[in-house]
């Protein structure tokens, strides 16, 4: 009976959706407390916050603010019970939301997130599926040298180089910050290289292997043009790989991208993090991660779940 | 239902990438339109934390608010000494008590006339528990402040604060009374209102601080109309900015990046020499050779001070004999420096009951903090190394040496710098007044003597015990005494400006070259 197959097809991708979140509250869960105690390790925060020209009493007046001079287990209930009512406590540095200042640097990071994986899947997978189609032909070798040339590369000595050519030399957008279209140039191309070998390596592969599949031979028996071959019946098989290194890779940057950030003095999320950290602002890199366990580990689900959208073959259980 | 559920959600995330990809503030538009002359972009390691004045003890968001308020006093900008500012005269008119005449004819930006009022109500914002001021301990002494007329502030307070006029100089910028009341603090906290050179235009977190120029300071009005403080933490995009044409001021170069600056167009190098001093301390707190006075003595005896200055500082500093600065107002020039003799080192050592092969220590270093501070590490080691001692230097990242530093963790000895170094207390009394951090030393016969400096209540005592604590610290030798770092500023050369020996940044009295 397919009406009852489906059904039960129905409620199983519902469970294993259900199970899933569950797996995404402990990870998230787990993460938290790892972070809430390895920044403790590292000494008592008030002590590392404060300036050095600060008096004993501020200092313990600081403690006693922040909870700092509870006993510890006191102080990771509190922060568990917050935090499971959406409250981060304030920036020690900012005085304002944790979580708030997290999110407010978001856009920053998504723009520049969604626009180098834009630009890396515009070239990478046009150029893969090409060198597929003719295997070792001077195309190919090309895209090889390319691959090698991208992944060797550090990304922060080719955005430095970016930038001294562009900005300090040429004077054609400006080296840092992020105001108006042409400053997002130089940061966007840096991060593509980043994923763009990995895309461009994986097109290729996929491409070449679903091309002598039995069913592309079948297709093209039947008479179907070259293009339909090629883009429905042997890009679309070719997508699953691709998918997931996509989805993890845009869950990764969406934690802001540290390195690019930094150099181009992007005001995102990497680089309030980074700065976070060194500076002993223990709140924000306690929202920062609950933040990024959180968005990796929905993406991580999201992709799993768009398998089945694109290939009907998988089926959860 | 399946393909209306996925269209919903492919709808949402196309939304979410348009707004994710809007521009990000509108203060954008104020830095491009500025090309002409009329605009100074100052990169800036941070934002300002907070707009309102006297609640976060942070230099870099002082430097920031100083341009929208004014203090009461101010600091001269060459000698550091106390200058009138939004008051014309103070005086100790008894050990505890200060008065201040105020100046006539001062507004605040919004028209509020400046007063007594103002001063009453900004001590009792950074008095008031509530608002959390972190500032609020320097003014633990403060009882209470009276109003004789609107023009004159009479200070009450609880013991004899020498340096009190430093603290209303450095550390109480005037808040609007009137303005506050009105709106509360919350909209003060957006919209910031003083009675300094600059108002207020906007704040992008992370990006920028836009400022322009206010029309009715009573100094006149700014030369320049337009200043942005770029927010850019790292040091190489600090100086690509610079390079780029995009900022006008950095500061913080490094000794090695000077001829790059000096080779750029239109760009040149400003030396300054700073309130800010390093050291290396020479821990004392556990038992073992530093425990005892003649090593700490013989590291100093064994280090060619005038040698690094030249050779590794390039030139770029000063020494300092003891353990205050030149710029100090506590600066006790009787004070001779170590003059250095690697055989009376050895000898000493010797008579401390060690031979210098004995000696091992830990030498914990920063990396790119302080001007060469890991490169004059590896030389102070070398010549340690000359007379046998055996010195493990550890240099690491700003963040961790501090916190080594703090969890005291930090070994034998360790580097740090340590400023603006104005007046003694703020040096002497938070480096050495018991068991220290910043110094890792504990000397209870010298405690002793800074206390009573501190308790003294006529100047001329105070200045008598202060120079009988700079004579202590002297023989004690708790550190290896070293310099005044020269600041390294790269400035366009359209701009004429001058730094200042406590960093801080004056940008009212900067104007275009000619």
């Amino acid at each position: 009976m397919p009406h009852s197959r489906r059904a039960e097809g129905g409620r199983a991708t519902q469970r294993y959706i259900l199970t899933r979140l569950g797996h995404v509250v402990v990870v998230v869960f787990l993460s938290l407390t790892a972070v809430f105690f390895i920044l403790r390790m590292t000494g008592n925060p008030a002590a590392l916050f404060v300036p050095m020209n600060v008096s004993k009493t501020s200092l313990s007046q600081f403690a006693h603010e922040f909870g700092f001079d509870r006993p510890l287990w006191q102080q990771y209930l509190t922060f568990l019970w917050q935090a499971l009512h959406g409250n981060f406590g304030q920036s020690l540095a900012y005085r304002a939301s944790a979580m708030g200042l997290v999110l407010g640097h978001l856009p920053a990071t998504a723009a520049l997130a969604v626009l180098s994986l834009a630009l890396s899947l515009a070239i990478s997978v046009p150029l893969g599926v090409w060198a597929a189609m003719r295997p070792d032909g001077w195309l190919d070798n090309l895209v090889s040298l390319l691959v090698i040339a991208l992944q060797s590369m550090p990304i922060f000595w080719l955005g430095l180089l970016l930038i001294l050519v562009f900005a300090v030399d040429l004077r054609l957008v400006p080296p840092s910050g992020r105001e108006g279209f042409s400053s997002y140039i130089l940061p966007v191309v840096t991060l593509s290289t980043y994923t763009m070998a990995a895309f461009l390596r994986l097109t290729r592969a996929s491409m070449a292997e679903a091309l002598g599949q039995d069913y592309i031979r079948t297709a093209r028996a039947k008479g179907a043009t070259p293009a339909r071959v090629l883009v429905v019946h042997a890009l679309r098989n070719s997508l699953i790989p691709l998918v997931t290194v996509v989805g993890l890779n845009l869950a990764t940057l969406l934690g802001g991208a540290v390195v690019t950030e930094t150099i181009f003095s992007w005001p995102g999320l990497g680089r309030l993090l980074l700065n976070a950290l060194l500076n002993r602002d223990f709140t924000i890199v306690q929202a920062g991660v609950f933040f990024i366990s959180a968005v990796y580990s929905v993406t991580n689900l999201a992709v799993d779940i768009l398998y089945a959208a694109i290939d009907p073959r998988i089926h959860y259980t | 239902m399946h393909t209306g559920r996925s269209l919903a959600a492919r709808g949402a995330m196309a939304a979410l990438a348009v707004s994710m990809l809007l521009p990000a503030s509108a203060s954008a538009a104020v830095h491009r339109a500025a090309s002409g002359h009329d605009t100074v972009s100052v990169a800036i390691g941070s934002d300002a934390l907070s707009l309102i004045p006297d609640t976060i003890v942070d230099a870099t968001t002082n430097w920031q608010l100083q341009q929208i308020y004014d203090p009461l006093l101010a600091l001269d900008g060459k000698t550091e000494a106390v200058i009138p500012w939004l008051a014309t005269s103070w005086k100790a008119t008894s050990p505890t008590t200060w008065t201040l005449t105020l100046r006539h004819g001062v507004r605040f930006q919004d028209g509020e006339p400046f007063d007594a009022s103002a001063v009453q109500f900004t001590m009792s914002y950074i008095q008031n528990p509530a608002n959390k001021s972190a500032v609020a301990a320097y003014f633990s002494a403060v009882k209470s402040v009276t109003a004789p007329n609107p023009y004159t502030v009479v200070f009450h307070l609880s013991r004899f604060v020498p340096f009190f006029p430093y603290l209303l100089a450095t550390e109480f910028l005037v808040m609007p009374p009137k303005y506050i009341q009105q709106h509360g603090l919350k909209y003060f906290a957006s919209h910031p209102i003083g009675t300094g050179p600059y108002e207020f235009v906007s704040q992008t977190l992370g990006q920028n601080l836009v400022l322009k120029a206010n029309p009715h300071y009573w100094r006149g009005k700014p030369a320049i109309q337009n200043v942005v403080f770029d927010v850019i933490p790292d040091f190489s995009a600090r100086l690509s900015a610079f390079l780029a044409g995009k900022v006008d001021i950095i500061e913080e170069l490094p000794y090695t990046d000077i001829p790059v600056v000096q080779r750029a167009n239109g760009a040149r190098v400003i030396l300054e020499p700073s309130a800010r001093f390093d050291y290396i301390a020479l821990v004392n707190l556990k038992p073992g050779p530093l425990d005892n006075v003649k090593v700490r003595q013989a590291l100093n005896y064994a280090v060619n001070v005038p040698l690094l200055i030249r050779d590794v500082m390039d030139g770029h500093a000063i020494r300092d004999p003891g353990a205050l600065p030149r710029t100090n107002s506590g600066f006790d020039p009787a004070i001779r420096p170590y003059t250095y003799n690697p055989s009376l080192a050895k000898k000493l050592i010797e008579e401390a009951g060690y031979k210098p092969q004995d000696l091992n220590l830990t030498f914990s270093c920063s990396n790119g903090r302080y001007p060469m501070d890991s490169e004059v590490c590896q030389a102070v080691a070398a010549e340690l190394g000359q007379i046998g001692i055996h010195v493990h230097v550890i240099s690491d990242a700003w963040a961790v040496h501090l916190t080594k530093i703090i969890n005291r963790t930090a070994g034998d000895m360790f580097y740090l710098g340590w400023g603006p170094s104005l007046y003694p207390q703020d040096t002497l009394g938070y480096l050495f007044e018991g068991n220290q951090t910043y110094s890792g030393f504990n000397d209870p016969a010298l405690t002793a003597l800074i206390t009573k400096a501190e308790t003294a209540t006529t100047l001329a005592a105070q200045k008598a015990d202060w120079n009988a604590v700079q004579v202590k610290i002297q023989q004690l030798a708790p550190w290896i005494f070293l310099w005044q770092q020269d600041d390294v500023y790269g400035v366009v050369k359209w701009l004429h400006w001058q730094p200042r020996p406590d960093e801080e940044i004056d940008l009212f009295d900067a104007h275009p070259v000619g």
